[in-house]
């Protein structure tokens, strides 16, 4: 119940702040443009490069400015946002990401700069496809010996009992000969 | 005279028949001597040729695997001082799981920092990748499920005990006697991911609660920590959740330098921590103690008894 | 030649098979006590079973108790006899011919009582059939149960072979003085022996092979007995030198097992003659030796881990060295291993009476052993816990006494049934003793010289009158 409360709050307020932001922004600050360059496909764990590119009205990058890269998605019975990065724009008004797709089918990328005393809020959206079901997480333990399996212990076992079994066809042979031999020897023993 | 003859050479003929026959006795002997040691090796034979259809079969299917992990974060664990309650997540777990006393399969320790007051730190089963209980046990009664949790099958288990003594984290428990469970828990069909109803003389750990996962829920500790501080998530997506916020999973872990208890032992567990002694929920690290975990189903059990660990 | 030989020939057979025609009221006395012990433990073991593991004292953090110590202690008893007898064969030791019957008698015994510690050990016993339906090869356990399996066959192999020609010797010897199933089970068990040269041939193949491969697999058993140990992740286990340690301490408390076991048989059945004080100094010798063997792996381990003190080590060393387990340790150290390395390096103690004394230091030191190595290694905290304690129950108690009178009893019904001294070995001897003495008149060999009756060694008090088995 908590976790649907949640989510529902936040896929209210998410939206309500960035109005808010605007739209205090666009009473008192400069206009800010965002523009989120993302490729609009990528295979299952690909790692792909996100470029925002942060301008004012006028075309001139913005420089240092945070741009946080952001994704809504859902786990278990959470959903919401999934931050994915937060950079702050180079000499070019670029930020970029390094972005690697987990999510099957498509995803949704979302770049946001919250506006500061100067500029004002901007955010930009962009789809990617993603292809690919291939399981991308592999736990790994242990090394596998080349030679060194149940084969080995088999072989080992084999040898002793091997051994044993021959034991007792010597044993058999000591018994055959004794039928073979004349019985009450005359107490020749040892 | 004659028949006293004949009598000895049928008698001597016997006893050659009877030398063949023991012969043949001893080398029977011998045979059945080698099958029965090499009996406890054919379980492991036979596997290795169905492990070989296994992996033809995945590749075939290549559905993606959850791969469940857990990140539990000090800095906002007070071991629930905040409120005055024994460690929730301890107490929901034994709720959930109808755990026995005077299993805390959640155990929250309280670890003395290396400049002074203390910690608190919730331990659940590590669910290692390179798991030592699974190594040593000899009727894999404890396996890793393709998700990478490690189960216990108590209708398989022998008791030898060896995994406890196998796990670096102290997080096996033994069931000693006839735990004291409710009587809803005696009814339920046993299953190794819930492991109630408990068995005796065999052992019991956290299931990390895949079945919890797989409805949509978080598991019972992670549900009830009150401040949020354990996050359930899934490596293969790489996204992880403490009910609250989603994050993504392999950020959260490094920004936040999460690290392994024990990590030097190579067990490559799935539970990962983030340092912290609960500030950012208002504890001081000279605050000390926490209060003892309560078991609710003790009246109601008939004849069982309980024990220290 | 036949009549010189004939006479300490007869006598050899006529006191050693004196035990299987004759039984004595202090052996009927002696195992009657041993069968109430073991009643008892049955009974002690029935509860457990009722009850489960709660009626005894382990617990989750100190998980294993005095089953797994008894089983340790067991299987190391059990290494002296096959492999001493073994070793002794391979290096042609003269003197060991009275003594090897002995020593593999106690390695099957003692691997059978041994090999049922785990047994008990078991939350579910019921479900032992598992280790055959599901068995996993990489466990340790699971290499327990063959190796153990493997060697307890082995031991029964080499300890038949060369009882086979002294089993024909009952079968011919003793007629209608014993009873209808002993002299079939003498016939049946000496496979039609009749010493023809053929047969002769056949038993040496077939104890050398034994001979030769029993020893690698005795060094296996203790080796992957102390894997149980140190496959695990605990700090004072986590350790190569185990292995190693582990046989050896099992050789050492094997031999002091073989010279208590030797002394009681000695005295039962009036072997003083063939087993004689120079055998307990020569086994004392061996037990000497491996004092220092012994003090050896200690100083390695304890120096090396006690000189870093990492972590959770030190505080298992420091329980050791001053704290709770110092008592035991000290025990161990001092009374099981220096003290009687001292012992056997004075000549003014090194004599029967002094080995002995010795020999139950190391017993009882070896015990402490396998008592820190279970019980302090477990007590070690893995995590923030308080270090917990282990307090045996009645039931542990009782089930140790059991496993000791089960230890005896089998030894005694068995010496019932087969000679315990190696006649056709010994009499063999004899025989190369006279023709090697004959030309070089009076030389003497010590290896041999050792076997000759040594009358004046022993009071004559110790005749006849004795009960077999009223010593004790």
């Amino acid at each position: 119940m908590r976790m649907h409360n949640v989510r529902r709050a936040l896929l209210v307020l998410l939206p309500l702040l960035l109005l808010l932001a605007t739209g205090r922004a666009a009473l008192a600050a400069d206009p800010a443009d965002l523009q989120l360059q993302a490729p609009q496909e990528a295979t299952l764990g690909e790692q792909v490069t996100v470029t925002a590119v942060l301008r004012d009205a006028s075309g001139t990058p913005i420089v240092g400015a945070p741009v946080i890269l952001w994704s809504p998605a859902q786990f278990l019975s959470t959903g919401g946002a999934v931050q994915l990065g937060k950079v702050a724009t180079n000499a070019r008004g670029e930020a970029t990401f390094r972005y690697e797709a987990r999510t099957e089918e498509s995803v949704v990328l979302n770049a946001s700069f919250s506006g500061d005393s100067r500029y004002s809020a901007a955010q930009a959206s962009a789809q990617m496809a993603v292809q690919g079901s291939a399981q991308l997480y592999q736990s790994s333990a242990g090394v596998r010996v080349p030679g060194v399996s149940v084969w080995l212990l088999v072989g080992l076992l084999g040898g002793v009992w091997g051994t044993y079994l021959a034991v007792m066809v010597l044993l058999t042979l000591i018994a055959r000969e004794g039928a073979k031999a004349p019985s009450r020897a005359g107490g020749q023993h040892g | 005279m004659e028949t006293r003859e004949q009598a000895e050479s049928r008698r001597e003929e016997n006893l050659r028949k009877w030398q063949v026959s023991r012969r043949r006795l001893l080398q029977l002997l011998g045979v059945a001597g080698v099958a029965a040691v090499a009996a406890p090796l054919v379980p492991s034979l036979l596997r290795r040729g169905g492990n070989r259809e296994a992996v033809a079969d995945e590749g075939a299917a290549p559905a993606r695997v959850r791969q469940w992990a857990m990140v539990i974060d000090l800095r906002r664990c007070d071991g629930c001082q905040g409120i005055d309650l024994p460690p929730q997540c301890t107490e929901a777990c034994i709720q959930g799981h109808y755990g026995p006393e005077p299993m805390e399969w959640v155990q929250v320790y309280e670890q003395e920092l290396s400049g002074g007051g203390t910690q608190f730190i919730p331990t659940p089963c590590q669910q290692c990748q390179n798991a030592p209980c699974v190594n040593v046990c000899p009727v894999g009664a404890t396996f890793a499920t393709p998700e990478g949790v490690v189960l216990i099958d108590q209708e398989r288990c022998i008791g030898c005990r060896l995994c406890m003594a196998a796990c670096p984290y102290d997080r096996r428990f033994f069931n000693w006697g006839d735990a004291p469970v409710p009587p809803e828990a005696q009814l339920a069909d046993y299953d190794p991911e819930h492991q109630f109803p408990a068995k005796r003389g065999t052992v019991m750990k956290c299931n990390f609660c895949p079945h919890m996962a797989r409805s949509g829920k978080l598991p019972y500790c992670a549900q009830a920590c009150p401040t949020n501080a354990i996050y359930y998530g899934d490596l293969e997506e790489d996204i992880a959740t403490n009910g609250l916020e989603l994050v993504k999973l392999s950020q959260f872990l490094s920004e936040n330098q999460a690290y392994h208890l024990k990590a030097e032992l190579g067990t490559k567990p799935r539970v990962y921590y983030i340092a912290g002694h609960g500030q950012a929920v208002g504890r001081s690290p000279d605050h000390e103690g926490r209060k003892p975990t309560r078991w609710p189903w003790q009246e109601r059990a008939a004849g069982a008894q309980t024990w220290t660990r | 030649m036949d009549k010189v030989k004939n006479g300490p020939r007869e006598q050899l057979e006529r006191v050693v098979l004196g035990p299987l025609v004759r039984t004595g009221k202090g052996y009927r006395l002696l195992v009657g006590g041993l069968v109430l012990v073991v009643l008892w433990a049955l009974f002690a073991y029935s509860t457990q079973l009722r009850d489960g593991l709660i009626v005894t004292g382990m617990r989750d953090r100190i998980l294993w108790g005095f089953y797994i110590i008894l089983f340790v202690f067991f299987i190391g008893i059990s290494h002296a006899g096959t492999l001493i007898s073994a070793i002794l064969r391979v290096v042609k030791a003269q003197w060991r011919t009275p003594v090897t019957r002995m020593a593999e008698f106690i390695t099957v015994v003692a691997l059978s009582v041994g090999g049922l510690m785990p047994m008990l050990d078991l939350g579910r016993p019921d479900r032992i059939p598992n280790l055959v339906l599901f068995g996993r090869w990489q466990s340790p356990i699971l290499w327990d149960v063959l190796s153990i399996s493997t060697y307890l066959t082995g031991s029964i192999i080499y300890l038949y072979l060369p009882l086979i020609p002294d089993l024909a010797i009952c079968r011919d010897r003793l007629g209608n003085e014993v009873p209808g199933w002993k002299r079939w089970f003498f016939r049946v068990a000496s496979v039609g022996w009749q010493g023809t040269a053929r047969q002769k041939k056949l038993l040496s193949i077939a104890l050398a092979s034994m001979m030769v491969l029993i020893i690698p697999v005795a060094v296996s058993v203790h080796t992957v007995v102390s894997w149980i140990f140190a496959m695990t992740l605990r700090e004072p286990w986590n350790s190569t030198v185990f292995g190693a340690y582990f046989v050896a301490g099992a050789i050492f408390s094997g031999i002091a097992a073989i010279i208590l076991v030797m002394a009681v048989l000695r005295r039962a059945f009036h072997l003083e003659a063939y087993i004689t004080h120079k055998h307990f100094i020569n086994l004392g010798y061996m037990l000497g030796g491996f004092t220092l063997i012994m003090m050896y792996f200690n100083v390695s381990e304890y120096v090396v881990t006690g000189y870093k003190m990492a972590g959770e080590t030190s505080f298992h060393f420091v329980q050791l060295m001053v704290r709770e387990y110092a008592p035991f340790f000290w025990l161990y150290t001092i009374g099981g291993m220096v003290l009687p390395g001292l012992i056997i390096l004075f000549p003014k103690t090194r004599t029967f009476t002094g080995v002995l004394v010795a020999a139950g230091l190391v017993l009882v030191g070896m015990w402490m052993e396998r008592f820190i190595i279970v019980v302090a290694g477990l007590r070690v905290p893995l995590m923030p816990y308080d270090p917990s304690w282990y307090v045996p129950t009645w039931v542990e108690w009782s089930i140790m006494a059991g496993a000791f009178a089960m230890f005896g009893l089998v030894i005694a019904v068995f010496s019932k049934l087969f000679p315990v001294i190696s006649i056709w070995e010994v009499a063999e001897q004899y025989e190369e003793h006279e023709v090697k003495e004959a030309p070089a008149l009076g030389r003497s060999l010590p290896a041999t010289g050792s076997l000759r009756m040594e009358p004046t060694s022993e009071p004559p008090a110790e005749g006849a009158d004795h009960g077999p088995g009223g010593t004790r």
